[in-house]
């Protein structure tokens, strides 16, 4: 009887635990669908999908309800974000695991947790009061695609360092005497053994980050500028879509508001393609 | 309780969060009078935060707050929907029906920095500015400086009525920063010598007496002050009201002479509308 009723405890929090995610995401997607709706119906896909002009109005005829460009604006923020972060991230990982004393190397892993932990606001301020002036300087006003993608570097580096470095021990753990004894230099175990071995996890860790950029809001919103328009170079101001409907919707109403539910349906659609695109890639790799 | 295996401790924690939540929140299906609050989106927060202080001064009143426009506070009044409607402009000719109680007035002011030496601007000039016509401060007698315009999102209340006064449209507006709340615009025009936007005036005024780097402009000859506000000489601002229908009952009456009375003075304040002088 005691076995009995122990093992019920640990079925049903296995299945609670396992319910629970699945029940989560098909709230939230149910939950997006049914705040968008009205605008699902009223405004035509067409021109949320690829129409750049944002007007919003009340009713579905009298504004401009084109998403496009704040898609663009997403995607060319997060894309910005993994490609600085991504080689710095590299290369420290690389140091810390294969050069660096282990005093070291442990400081800047402490470092990169601390940073982990700050509050995407705290990291915002720092974008609004740093990184913005300092690009004024060169084109002004500062605020700019550029500006967002920086703090967003900021944001993801300790997760790639992180699971670099850990992947790189990894490898090391198993290579680095065999490598030693034939007697290769410190760089080639790294260029012909660690970066071969870590192709796939390196890869997952830029989707995960690059899709944790994708959903920042805050620290993005206070230094992109805001302006609804495609970016045509680092310096133009943009709006991201969580920008969008963080600014918008604490006064949105009517179909203005089902829109920025439908931009939060959208970007929920790319991350779901992002997480398919690696599903596929692990696949093949497996194969 | 030594005993208890680990998973059993679980389900008794477990058991125990849940009675918690339960009894926190539980709520007798009380005889409570309900007084209900609908309308403006500018004013609702305001009153939700007003709500709460009256509810902890009159316990047994629950105040409800619900949003959807002036127009939706207008016709929950008539309807009998809402004991109290919000609204964020002054009443009607054909709302004569309906009583108006002015709580605050809410004004914009432009905003330059600091080291602006532009001291008055001339209506066709804003107009100038905003859309794109004139875009370096050289035009205007200072540096070559190119103009940053700071513009508001859309659907706040300061986006609306800055569009309206200036009879333009949102896509008329070529804007180089856009900002959300007040605080973000401040900041914005302070760290930037060549931004001009507008705010809330009543957040201006707090920013420029905390040392922020940014002056106010006149407007139409007015200084966009509190005093020329409450006066209602200042021309860019509204009245926000709360309506009624006929004689309110008494918990309403209460929440109204409590939103009037000197003790919601300092919540109003603190939402940058200037309170109505009573």
């Amino acid at each position: 009887m005691y076995r009995t009723i122990t093992e019920l405890g640990i079925k049903g929090s296995l299945v609670a635990g396992v319910v629970a995610p699945i029940v989560l995401v098909l709230s939230i997607f149910g939950f997006l669908t049914i705040e968008a709706w009205p605008a699902l119906v009223d405004v035509p896909w067409a021109e949320m999908l690829f129409r750049p002009a944002w007007h919003p109005a009340v009713e579905a005829d009298q504004g401009d309800f084109g998403l496009a460009a704040m898609l663009v604006a997403s995607l060319a923020v997060s894309l910005g974000a993994v490609l600085i972060a991504g080689p710095v991230a590299w290369l420290t990982g690389i140091w810390a695991a294969f050069y660096a004393p282990p005093r070291w190397s442990q400081g800047v892993l402490r470092c990169m947790e601390l940073l982990a932990g700050l509050p995407s606001v705290v990291i915002g301020f720092w974008g609004l009061v740093q990184v913005v002036p300092l690009l004024g300087e060169l084109a002004a006003p500062g605020t700019c695609l550029l500006a967002g993608c920086i703090v967003l570097a900021a944001m993801i580096l300790p997760g790639l360092v992180i699971a670099f470095y850990v992947g790189m021990r990894g490898v090391a753990a198993e290579l680095q005497l065999a490598a030693a004894a034939v007697g290769l230099r410190r760089w080639t175990f790294v260029q012909r053994i660690v970066r071969p071995a870590l192709r796939q996890p390196t890869v997952d860790a830029l989707i995960v980050q690059g899709g944790r950029a994708l959903g920042e809001t805050m620290a993005v919103l206070m230094v992109v500028g805001n302006v609804v328009q495609f970016p045509t170079s680092w310096w133009d101001p943009v709006r991201p879509i969580t920008a969008n409907i963080a600014l918008e919707m604490p006064y949105a109403e009517g179909i203005h508001r089902a829109t920025l539910f439908a931009g939060g349906l959208m970007l929920l659609g790319v991350i779901a393609l992002l997480v398919i695109a690696m599903r596929l890639q692990w696949r093949r790799e497996g194969a | 309780m030594a005993s208890l295996s680990i998973p059993h401790r679980l389900l008794l924690l477990l058991l125990i969060s849940a009675i918690t939540v339960l009894a926190a929140t539980w709520r007798h299906p009380s005889r409570s009078a309900r007084v209900v609050v609908t309308g403006s989106s500018t004013i609702a927060p305001l009153m939700a935060e007003i709500g709460r202080e009256f509810e902890r001064l009159h316990p047994g009143i629950h105040i409800d707050v619900q949003t959807g426009g002036s127009s939706r506070g207008i016709v929950d009044v008539r309807r009998g929907l809402a004991d109290v409607g919000m609204v964020s402009r002054s009443l009607r000719a054909e709302e004569a029906d309906l009583t108006a109680h002015l709580i605050a007035r809410d004004g914009i002011g432009l905003i330059v920095h600091a080291d602006n030496p532009v001291r008055e601007l001339k209506r066709e000039e804003i107009v100038a500015l905003f859309t794109g016509q004139l875009s370096n401060w050289q035009q205007l007698g200072w540096l070559d400086l190119p103009v940053v315009i700071v513009h508001k999102a859309s659907g706040r209340s300061t986006h609306e009525l800055f569009l309206e006064h200036f009879g333009l449209s949102d896509r008329d507006i070529d804007a180089d920063v856009v900002i959300g709340d007040n605080e973000q615009g401040i900041k914005t025009v302070g760290s930037n010598r060549a931004a001009i936007g507008y705010v809330s005036i009543g957040a201006a005024e707090y920013a420029q007496a905390h040392g922020q780097s940014i002056r106010l402009l006149p407007l139409e000859g007015i200084a966009p002050s509190s005093d020329e506000l409450m006066a209602g000489r200042y021309p860019l601002a509204r009245q926000l009201n709360l309506v009624t229908r006929g004689t309110p009952s008494p918990p309403a009456q209460q929440l109204i002479d409590f939103t009037l009375s000197s003790e919601a003075a300092p919540m109003i304040r603190r939402m940058y509308f200037v309170p109505h002088d009573n």
